[in-house]
């Protein structure tokens, strides 16, 4: 039977409620977005520093919005809800649209959103590492007011990340110029249920037909989702060959994946190399004609 | 510890009842309503046997806080046949030898019915992708994938 240091359950419906409720729970106040992983925690008495649980479902944090540079996507909108959204289709956004598209099972991807991927600083859910090679930004709001954050900069640690306390995510924005660019993500798990072992997104930008520049994103390999700097160096400007593909996912060397109980660090680390060649295949393949041969 | 007050709209009725602030909708349907339909499983969002419906879309009863249901429409097996006559579902499952232990079951149907509730004669590989996040242990899966197919073809 669960029992829980948890005394109430609380859903504002104004930003300033939520703000004020977060700093003056002084790190006793958790937010639920699909409430997936926070429920999880209760059950198994993991969320013992919690008082209070501020759900964020009456913001009105939902929806996608395309700007003149960015696209706009509402921190709370669900993981279903941005599968089949046009804005952000195989083409200009293949890593998010696969890491949506194939994200099991439904039953979480109903209620599972986008702010609660990013913020619960797991290091291999599927949608941050996707939006790490889609170089999002995320938009935050707390008692200091707004600030926005790059991706790269935002985690510290499992399940730490630079947010202050009362600061929440608004939003997560991501480039739109889907035409200059290429991507796609891969995870590998075990059962559909599981959380992935390993994922990689990758995205290649372009210019006149030849790679410019490579971003390659891991989730499952560190303490926090991570850039492999070293291989999307290897990648830019070069023709891109098998060989150079190969030996950008052969710097998948240098990782140092912790041991887990499911599998020893040196099969991770072979894991990444495959998949991150994976990626990369697909997203040439995705880049078509906008990519000289 | 006080309790929270919440009027669950449950298979078309609103229900009153307190609930603990951590306490998750599969917990309120079962110890609370006694709607023991609804399984409890593996309780950590793996096997699906929790699975109801909330606005039209299968969730994991397990891993909802039952006060995100405020104001959300919850449907579960009890009240797919709610004069007891069966569900087309529910038929299919029968007509088609898909229930062993039984345990799945329900959880089984509720993605079903979700999965038919946005898509019409679905492929086998829709429905077992639809179906991914409900386990079994006994069947094997053919029989069901089976039923869910031939429940598409019945009015629902």
């Amino acid at each position: 039977m669960t029992v829980s240091s948890v005394k109430d359950y609380v859903t504002p419906t104004s930003l300033a409620a939520a703000i004020r409720i977060l700093r003056e729970g002084n790190g006793r106040a958790t937010v639920v977005a699909g409430g997936v992983f926070v429920q999880q925690l209760i059950d198994m008495g993991l969320l013992s520093g919690t008082d209070t649980l501020v759900d964020l479902s009456r913001l009105g944090l939902e929806g996608v919005r395309v700007g003149n540079r960015r696209v706009r996507i509402g921190a709370m909108t669900t993981l279903t809800d941005l599968v089949g959204c046009q804005r952000l289709s195989e083409r200009r956004c293949g890593a998010l649209w696969d890491a949506v598209s194939n994200f099991l099972p439904d039953q979480v991807r109903n209620v599972a959103t986008i702010g609660g991927q990013v913020c619960s600083a797991f290091p291999s859910f599927d949608l941050p590492v996707a939006l790490l090679a889609l170089e999002a930004e995320l938009e935050a709001v707390g008692p200091a007011g707004r600030r926005k954050i790059p991706l790269d900069q935002f985690y510290q640690d499992y399940f730490s990340t630079v947010l202050q306390v009362g600061e929440i995510v608004e939003a997560v924005t991501i480039p739109a110029n889907g035409e200059r660019s290429s991507s796609a993500s891969t995870h590998f798990k075990r059962t559909a249920t599981d959380i992935p072992l390993v994922n990689v997104a990758t995205k290649l930008v372009f210019d006149a037909g030849e790679c410019i520049r490579a971003i390659i994103a891991l989730g499952g390999v560190a303490k926090t989702c991570v850039r492999l700097i070293e291989a999307e160096r290897s990648l830019a400007n070069k023709k891109l060959t098998d060989d150079v593909l190969e030996g950008a996912a052969g710097k998948c060397v240098s990782l140092d994946p912790p041991d887990s109980p499911v599998v020893p660090s040196n099969y991770k680390r072979e894991l990444a190399r495959v998949l991150v060649l994976r990626s990369l295949r697909k997203t040439m393949n995705r880049a078509g004609d906008r990519l000289k041969s | 510890m006080r309790r929270k007050t919440l009027a669950l709209h449950v298979n078309g009725s609103i229900r009153r009842v307190g609930v603990l602030p951590y306490d998750s909708l599969n917990r309120v349907l079962r110890e609370y309503l006694g709607l023991t339909g609804t399984k409890r499983s593996c309780d950590t969002g793996g096997c699906g046997a929790c699975t109801v419906i909330v606005d039209g879309r299968a969730i994991y009863s397990c891993l909802y806080p039952a006060l995100k249901a405020r104001r959300k429409k919850v449907l579960t097996i009890e009240g797919l046949s709610p004069d007891k006559t069966l569900h087309p579902i529910q038929r299919a499952f029968v007509e088609k030898d898909a229930v062993q232990c039984g345990f799945c079951i329900p959880g089984m149907i509720m993605s079903a019915w979700a999965l038919h509730r946005d898509e019409s004669g679905p492929s086998e590989e829709t429905v077992r992708r639809a179906m991914a996040g409900n386990l079994c242990r006994c069947t094997g899966y053919t029989k069901i994938v089976e039923a869910v197919m031939i429940a598409s073809q019945s009015s629902l």
